[in-house]
């Protein structure tokens, strides 16, 4: 046991005393976390659905609409001339006024900057459509009565229905953050990343410089060595996640949900990407190779695993297809720990996944692994 | 034939001999491309559609407006969003802390009497906290429901009543004479309604709009050609990168010493090399570019104006690295340094992601990066205009590069 753990943490001390170790495991995750934690933020001022309207009424209707537009979920600015910059514009026109006193039809304009954030502007639209409803239904409620006296004795719209939301009982209290959704994500990512870049760029170095057959002078046996490496790419892994752990906890507040379960999810994760990591290591014989097979196998395993994007927004087939990447099964369990509150009753047959990966992937590298070129 | 057109020759021939790295980091952009696109390919519409959004129902109610509630759901358009489960509180609340819905929409007791008598009333949604959007989705279909049931309930207050007085009764105690009244009470409400809705008396046009020398994206445009230029430049990077770095190599095994013994010069080895390394990006992209528009109909637009973009691009990779490896000291330092500065590149560039998608903060970097003019000036050329910006940065950035390159590289072999 003691040679196992001599061999695995001095891949390890290697690994950290690499030049790009800094970058690769933690400057580079944490760009990551920034981008796609506010990936759906436009701007600061974008995130409450902004909406500037450009009233150009001659009349009362127009701020008489504009107040309807008020809620809790917009924030309007209005404004008379039209402005250089906006997310997106609504344009009430000249005639506005006139055209609702002859009761006339009328269509108004929204323009919606490109660059503007997708959801903000589809919270908007549906706000300007309960605005009409609501503006609708006061003309009815009016009837055919002279429209110069509306203001006086119009009866107003009220709210009678209510949206209360609320999240399922015995789950977060707390409405997760974009942070709490992406960091699990980007730990899956990476740690498949690095175990597979790192641990089989050193399998096949070692075994090239003949490092292997050296350690295989030592007293050290072929399973020590082997369980010596596998050790070590685990390591590599856990020294990521705890990394990137550390760093959402200190910086973005991250919850984690039930500690030893996620630390169980990462450990058993990362023995599947050590034994992959062994395996690709000692079928490639090219730096490059391995890098390109590992970049995109992560990339892979990681898009269709729901780590890029959130899983319910695949269309079904992605999703069922999904389940062969370790990563699916994996954030499905930092899922149903984080979100759900689940316990080990909930998440082993995850869990058991995760070790049927590593048995296959452990019984390929078994079968590859070479001592020499 | 010249000394340096030889070594040119000779470096794509070793590379052309053992081809695997370079064919993988060409099948890399290709399967990105596929894996995205098909994911998120708007079809025939032109907008990427969501997948239905799985609700759970509870009525509570069982009423009439419950029944016009859930009624909405049976409509075309809302038919295709929501794909709604009726289901009981206790069994809906298992569901949810299952996180087999995305949303559960619950109708509360005396929901119709309540709206009958104008009394305040509201409708709950349990959301499934590990969906980002989906639960956000139908909260803000429950919430335009709300509105228009509020409407509904007060434009017909009066006869809600009646029906709520009505449905207490036996309906031999109901005679038609003391409902004509109010059923004509309604039609005149509804005549009057039809003025308004039919046709709509406010409707609204949505419009995308674009900075000065930005497009958006057409109806029907393809996808796989707003993916696949970010890739392409990602791993076009690598690509010429690895090759750049072979000067590393050379010098590390001493052969760069040995060449030095002939009369070849270093500017000659250098001009060789940045040539070389120009040679290979375009024949990678080119032929990438080519199996893209097999596989996925992708037209690139002006095939002049593509072939120059390429032309200015390859050119800046290969100046760009060609200088890099003149300030490396070794190959390790040049391996552990690459990769990071192409994938900083690619991130903020809008490889990884559409530029649009970056955080506004973050977004002016992305101008530092080849990977944005590249992705931009395929755009432009795509959209049918010219992308001067794109020619004229990576042809200049390019040049200093290069002039760096054959100056600290002259010193860097000459030690």
């Amino acid at each position: 046991m003691k040679k196992i753990w001599h061999i695995g943490f001095l891949d390890l001390k290697l690994t950290v005393k690499d030049k790009a170790f800094f970058f690769w495991m933690l400057a580079f995750p944490l760009i990551f976390i920034l981008i796609f934690g506010n990936l759906f933020r436009g701007s600061k001022t974008d995130t409450k659905a902004s909406l500037t309207v450009l009233n150009q009424d001659q009349g009362k209707w127009g701020a008489y609409f504009i107040d309807k537009l008020k809620s809790p979920g917009i924030e309007l600015t209005v404004e008379a001339t039209e402005p250089k910059e906006y997310f997106r514009m609504l344009l009430i026109p000249a005639d506005f006024s006139a055209k609702i006193e002859k009761r006339a039809a009328q269509t108004l304009e929204l323009k919606k900057d490109s660059d503007a954030n997708l959801q903000a502007g589809a919270v908007a639209e549906t706000k300007i459509a309960q605005a009409m409803v609501k503006l609708i239904a006061e003309l009815v409620l009016y009837g055919n009565r002279d429209m110069g006296a509306f203001f006086d004795s119009r009866s107003p719209y009220r709210d009678l229905v209510l949206v209360r939301t609320r999240l399922p009982e015995g789950t977060i209290t707390k409405v997760p953050s974009g942070f709490d959704h992406v960091i699990p994500g980007i730990l899956v990512q990476f740690v498949m990343m690095m175990v597979l870049i790192y641990g089989g760029i050193s399998v096949m170095e070692d075994r090239k410089r003949r490092v292997l057959a050296r350690i295989l002078y030592s007293s050290a046996s072929f399973a020590e060595l082997f369980a010596g490496k596998f050790l070590g790419r685990v390591l590599m892994g856990l020294l990521q996640s705890a990394i990137l752990i550390v760093a959402g906890l200190l910086f973005f507040r991250l919850n984690l949900g039930n500690l030893w379960l996620t630390g169980l999810n990462i450990l058993v994760f990362t023995l599947a990407m050590a034994c992959l990591s062994i395996f690709v290591g000692s079928v490639l014989k090219k730096e490059e190779l391995i890098v390109g097979v590992s970049v995109l196998t992560a990339n892979m395993f990681a898009a269709l695993g729901g780590c890029w994007w959130p899983i319910e927004i695949v269309p079904p087939a992605f999703r069922a297809l999904g389940m062969i990447s370790p990563a699916y099964w994996a954030m499905d369990v930092f899922h149903q720990v984080i979100f759900f509150g689940k316990g080990l009753e909930t998440v082993w047959p995850n869990l058991l996944v995760l070790l049927a990966f590593t048995a296959v992937f452990m019984a390929l590298a078994l079968r590859f692994f070479k001592i020499n070129e | 034939m010249s000394r340096t057109t030889l070594i040119i020759k000779n470096d794509i021939k070793r590379r052309l001999k053992a081809p695997m790295a370079t064919i993988l980091f060409l099948i890399i952009p290709l399967a990105m491309t596929a894996l995205i696109g098909m994911i998120f390919d708007p079809g025939s519409g032109g907008e990427t559609k969501l997948p239905p959004i799985q609700l759970l129902l509870v009525d509570h109610d069982k009423e009439l407006a419950s029944k016009f509630l859930i009624g909405a759901f049976n409509q075309k358009e809302v038919k295709d969003m929501f794909q709604v489960t009726t289901v009981d509180a206790a069994s809906g609340e298992q569901l949810m802390k299952k996180g087999k819905a995305s949303a559960m929409l619950v109708i509360p007791e005396h929901f119709s009497d309540d709206l009958a008598d104008q009394k305040p009333t509201a409708l709950e949604v349990v959301k499934n906290p590990s969906e980002e959007f989906l639960p956000g989705v139908a909260e803000e279909f429950a919430a335009t429901m709300a509105v228009g049931l509020s409407a509904v309930a007060q434009v017909f207050a009066d006869e809600l009543k009646i029906i709520k007085s009505a449905s207490q009764l036996e309906l031999k105690d109901i005679s038609i004479a003391q409902m004509t009244p109010f059923l004509e009470m309604a039609r005149v409400k509804i005549i009057a309604l039809q003025s308004y809705l039919s046709p709509l008396l406010l409707q609204l046009k949505a419009s995308t709009t674009t900075k000065p020398g930005e497009t958006a994206a057409p109806k029907g445009f393809n996808i796989f050609s707003y993916i696949m230029p970010g890739m392409l430049i990602m791993f076009l990077l690598f690509i010429v990168e690895a090759f750049m770095r072979e000067i590393q190599n050379e010098r590390a095994d001493g052969k760069i010493r040995r060449m030095m013994f002939s009369p070849l010069s270093t500017r000659e080895l250098i001009t060789a090399r940045l040539f070389g390394g120009w040679l290979l990006g375009v024949l990678v992209c080119f032929l990438a570019m080519g199996v893209g528009t097999l596989l996925f109909g992708i037209d690139w637009g002006n095939p002049l104006l593509v072939f120059l973009l390429v032309l200015v691009s390859c050119f800046w990779c290969a100046a760009f690295f060609g200088m890099l490896n003149a300030f490396f000291k070794n190959k390790n330092q040049a391996g552990a340094f690459a990769s990071p500065i192409i994938l900083v590149f690619a991130a903020f560039g809008g490889s990884m992601l559409p530029l649009e998608q970056i955080p506004q903060g973050m977004r002016w970097l992305a101008q530092f990066t080849v990977n944005n003019w590249f992705i931009t000036g395929c755009r432009t050329i795509i959209d049918g205009g010219v992308p001067y910006l794109s020619f004229t940065v990576l042809s200049v950035s390019g040049l200093v590069f290069a002039g760096v390159a054959m100056v600290a590289l002259q010193r860097r072999l000459s030690t």
